[in-house]
């Protein structure tokens, strides 16, 4: 046998004593390699690796693009593409009572009437 | 790309063992063996499952290969900080309990015994290895991976595994000359 045969049949008896420790791996580090395993497959099952994903992103901002533009419309179809009137945010951030502001019609009402009586 | 489950199982268990074994072998500890090959899996499975099947093998040996590449740098930054300890305090690593505490894997007559085997003289064998020696001739002779391959997985070049191959060989089958003549 020469030198290289000699070297060969040296790794192959090294593998062969590697797989058999191998095969004869005590119960418990098996047990505990199976676990590592699962463990480690419902991981990635979690993170997701599912086609859906990569649908989702897009349809996520497809709603957001649709939104803007909704919001853009709107926003275009105040009388000459103004804001709403100073005056109504004025309204909606006093800290009065509002159905003082619903009742606004009649204390104008009733100021025109009594203005009316007094002349 | 789904990850097909049944698929990475059937390749994670094929090369489990075989990688817990390549830990083993470099750290000389079995639980820390286990915790390399457990974050080698969920590495594999997070970031590299939508490759093709045929990658897994050389990806997955490669990220073991870096967590004990990791490890060794841990450990010898700590064996660094406790020799400067017991400098600090005194101490010689003889005066040390700790490291006087025969080692569970170490050479007690029991074990000496059980050297007569083939397969555990290996084991012992392989532990005086330095660990990239040990690596390179694991992934070239047990893995059968290719020069390349195996320097990927190192991360260094076909020359060092060529080196480090060929003195795991020269020094396995001196060692080992008993056993495998």
């Amino acid at each position: 046998m020469n030198e290289q045969e000699k070297e060969k049949q040296f790794i192959d008896n090294v593998k062969k004593a590697l797989d058999l420790s191998v095969e004869n791996l005590d119960p418990g580090t098996q047990a505990k390699l199976t676990r590592m395993r699962h463990k480690a497959l419902d991981a990635g099952g979690r993170k997701g690796f599912d086609i859906r994903q990569w649908f989702t992103l897009p349809v996520v901002g497809w709603a957001t693009a649709c939104i803007l533009v909704l919001g853009l419309a709107i926003y275009m179809k105040q009388p000459n593409g103004t804001l709403p009137p100073l005056e109504d945010i004025d309204l909606l951030a006093a800290e009065d009572n509002l159905e003082f502001y619903d009742g606004l019609e009649f204390y104008a009402w009733l100021a025109e009437e009594e203005g009316i009586d007094a002349g | 790309m789904r990850m097909e489950r049944p698929v990475m199982d059937d390749f994670l268990a094929s090369v489990e063992r075989q990688a817990f074994r390549m830990a083993e072998f470099a750290t000389r500890n079995s639980d820390e063996a286990l915790d390399i090959v457990q974050d080698a899996m969920i590495s594999l499975v997070n970031n590299y499952s939508t490759k093709p099947e045929t990658e897994w093998k050389p990806l997955f040996f490669r990220i073991v290969q870096n967590r004990i590449r990791d490890w060794h740098r841990k450990k010898s930054v700590r064996d660094r900080w406790n020799g400067m300890r017991n400098l600090w305090q005194g101490q010689d690593h003889e005066d040390d309990p700790i490291q006087n505490l025969a080692d569970p894997k170490g050479k007690t007559p029991g074990e000496q015994a059980a050297l007569k085997d083939s397969s555990a003289a290996l084991d012992s064998a392989l532990k005086t290895l330095p660990w990239r020696q040990q690596q390179a001739f694991l992934l070239r002779s047990w893995e059968e991976m290719s020069v390349a391959e195996t320097a990927r997985a190192m991360k260094c070049s076909e020359g060092s595994v060529k080196t480090h191959y060929s003195r795991a060989l020269h020094t396995l089958r001196n060692l080992l000359e008993d056993h495998w003549p």
